[in-house]
């Protein structure tokens, strides 16, 4: 069932043109990741899937309902921000509330004191009580309802932000770079607790980020924006193995994929001006670039691929891996490749590398950076 | 050597600021001074710091007793109080349009705010006296209070505050389900209080010691405020008894001498938090 979509979504401000036509479908429950690099636009768009900034146009529909004329308050989304943005005054209890209190009590309920003149304010302030404890002890942060926020670590206030953001169980959780301000290894273990806590609630959620593991690792769909543009949605797996343009293959991936101008038809392959006979499997397609990964340059003396003679530049040892950078024939190309370590070893004895780029994991481009998917037009052919 | 220089260095800033404090309280000694003094001592050939004998006891007991400086006290407190009140309730939601909310012609807003700043009240004196007098309104506490329901440097002062107050805060009481009526009363006010408590004090002192006003608008003793009410005294005795007149202004600068020394760190870190300090 369709839970979010965004359709057409412009945004400029002033000249700039931050979002240039943006459109989503999100089902329920589902978890998608907005990636792209910072500047992209990703923060304007969840703030107009919000409703704190409205479109130069397109609409945005939740639940099959169209919101754009609807404040963020009415449009059962809930929004974890940055920097959290607690309020520091009160206590991690009373943040938590703040959600349950505005809808479920009217302005003269919440006056202070009122629910001991009130019986309706009596039971709703103990239900939120409980509703708030439930949360809390979810989030693992129930023996810290007494406290300020500014008594709170990072990843504690990150969990005070997602437990503000639940417990009015919204049809939308959206969140924008949550785990950004956490160090490294926290932003590990939170990431592991998103994807459960998103398990257990099941929220359709829209996750922003700049970081493409997080989005790997937590994601169900990932849509990749670029420069105000939707390049692509979809599995991590797809964005990965099939990149829908340059940009997305050298942008998802790290070290950054290898790409290089060739000349591909029915002539064959020619790749950094070295015609190369026998490329099987790449018949009948033509292409202006190819896009080969680093773990797919190999060292292989057998498969199938071209192969090109190359000077090393660089070693870089991993651990359980390394990486070379290594500078192709006289034409200044440089590729990297991900090796394991007895290559790695070898590498160092030389300053020369004979490497195959397997055939099969090679991504090809038109002249306009887009993929030619053709392993589809090779099995007709 | 060095630790030498930083001691001179040290030395001179102490010799400035000694002489700067001495300038500023050099009026405040003469008044207590004086109010401890009888006629004949006042005009004696020499000047005595803290005379013998002291005549304290007649001084504050005619000022107590002579004027109903109680009354007088009252009344600063009503006024102070209802002022500052009204100017925070006025100010508080102005600066927050001015700080949070985006909208075509904010700038010019705020910049009509700030020439404001620069109109003394003197000036609109006059127009806001006839407004008064035409509703029959002088010599009431309405008087008092009513041209000082807004404050053009409260909004300034606010304004710069809630702007350290970051944007998401805002949009995540948004989110939460608050209006903006709710932002200002129950987000931004208790963030606020460091920047009221800076403004009640210059608000409070304004008020406190204003003579012009309470001049213009009153006209019996019983409406009086603090400054006005000594005169009050002085016309009574044409002139003739300094000691307790002076007496009489220890006791009306006292509240505000012990409320500065009160919050004064309070004070500071107001003004350090608006970006108003130095
Ligand atoms: N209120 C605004 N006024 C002007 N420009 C803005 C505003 N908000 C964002 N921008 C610009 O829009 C672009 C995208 O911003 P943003 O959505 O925050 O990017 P991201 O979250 O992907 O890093 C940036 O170049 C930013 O400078
Ligand atoms: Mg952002």
């Amino acid at each position: 069932m369709q839970s979010l979509r965004v359709d057409n979504v412009r945004k400029n401000f002033g000249t700039t043109k931050v979002l240039r036509g943006i459109s989503l479908d999100i089902s329920k429950t589902e978890f998608v990741a907005l990636l792209g690099p910072s500047g992209c636009g990703k923060t304007t768009l969840l703030r107009i899937i919000a409703g704190l900034e409205r479109q130069d146009a397109g609409s945005v529909d939740i639940a099959g309902r169209c919101v754009d004329d609807l404040g963020p308050a009415e449009r059962d989304i809930a929004l974890v921000f940055q920097s959290y943005a607690l309020y520091p005054h009160l206590t991690v209890a009373q943040n938590i509330a703040v959600p349950l209190v505005m809808r479920r009590l009217s302005a003269v309920q919440r006056l202070p004191g009122l629910s001991r003149l009130s019986g309706y304010a009596r039971t709703q302030r103990r239900d939120i009580a409980r509703d708030v404890a439930q949360i809390a002890e979810s989030m693992e942060i129930g023996h810290l309802l007494d406290r300020k926020p500014g008594q709170l670590s990072g990843g504690q206030k990150q969990r005070v932000a997602v437990a503000r953001a639940l417990v009015r169980k919204p049809s939308i959780l959206l969140m924008d770079e949550p785990l950004s301000n956490l160090d490294a290894k926290l932003r590990v273990q939170m990431r592991q607790e998103i994807v459960g806590m998103h398990r257990r609630h099941g929220a359709t959620t829209v996750y922003v980020t700049h970081d493409q593991t997080e989005a790997m690792t937590m994601a169900d769909r990932i849509a990749v924006i670029l420069n105000g543009e939707l390049q692509q949605i979809g599995t991590p797996a797809e964005i990965y193995k099939q990149p829908a343009s340059i940009d997305v293959a050298e942008f998802v991936g790290s070290p950054k994929i290898n790409i290089l101008p060739c000349t591909l038809n029915t002539h064959g392959l020619t790749l950094l001006g070295t015609a190369h006979a026998g490329t099987a499997g790449l018949a009948g397609a033509s292409a202006a670039f190819i896009g080969i990964r680093p773990e797919h340059v190999t060292v292989d003396v057998e498969g199938e691929g071209p192969t090109v003679r190359c000077k090393i530049a660089s070693l870089e040892y991993l651990g359980s891996e390394a990486l070379i950078q290594a500078r192709v024939g006289d034409s200044g190309e440089e590729i990297c490749l991900r090796t394991d370590i007895d290559v790695f070893e070898r590498a160092k004895q030389s300053d020369t590398l004979k490497v195959r780029f397997s055939a099969r994991n090679m991504l090809l481009f038109g002249q306009d950076r887009r993929r030619i998917d053709w392993s589809a037009a090779q099995g007709t052919a | 050597m060095a630790a030498r220089r930083r001691q001179l260095a040290h030395l001179r800033s102490f010799t400035i600021l000694t002489l700067g404090a001495v300038i500023m309280l050099a009026p405040y000694v003469v008044m207590l001074s004086t109010s401890l003094k009888s006629q004949e001592q006042l005009f004696a050939a020499t000047f005595q710091l803290i005379p013998s004998p002291l005549h304290w006891k007649e001084n504050f007991s005619r000022a107590l007793l002579e004027v109903p400086l109680g009354r007088f006290m009252l009344n600063g407190v009503v006024v102070c109080a209802g002022i500052l009140v009204v100017q925070v309730l006025t100010a508080v939601p102005c600066a927050y349009v001015l700080a949070k909310i985006d909208f075509r012609g904010r700038e010019t807003l705020f910049a009509i705010v700030l020439a404001a700043l620069l109109i003394p009240h003197q000036v609109t004196a006059i127009p806001v006296y006839v407004v008064l007098a035409s509703g029959n309104l002088l010599d009431t506490f309405l008087a008092l209070i009513a041209p000082f329901s807004t404050s053009a440097f409260a909004i300034f002062l606010f304004r710069q505050f809630f702007r350290g107050i970051p944007d998401d805060l805002v949009n995540a009481a948004r989110v939460d389900g608050m209006s903006e009526w709710t932002i200002v009363w129950r987000v931004i006010m208790p963030l606020a209080y460091p920047a009221i408590t800076a403004f009640s004090i210059f608000s409070i002192v304004a008020h406190w010691n204003d003579l012009f006003w309470p001049m213009v608008v009153v006209t019996t003793p019983e409406m009086s405020t603090p400054p006005l009410g000594v005169l009050f005294f002085r016309d009574q005795e044409s002139g003739g008894s300094q000691g307790a007149l002076m007496a009489g202004t220890v006791i009306i600068t006292a509240p505000l001498i012990l409320a500065f020394l009160f919050a004064q760190k309070k004070f500071i870190d107001g003004l350090t938090m608006t970006g108003l300090k130095g």
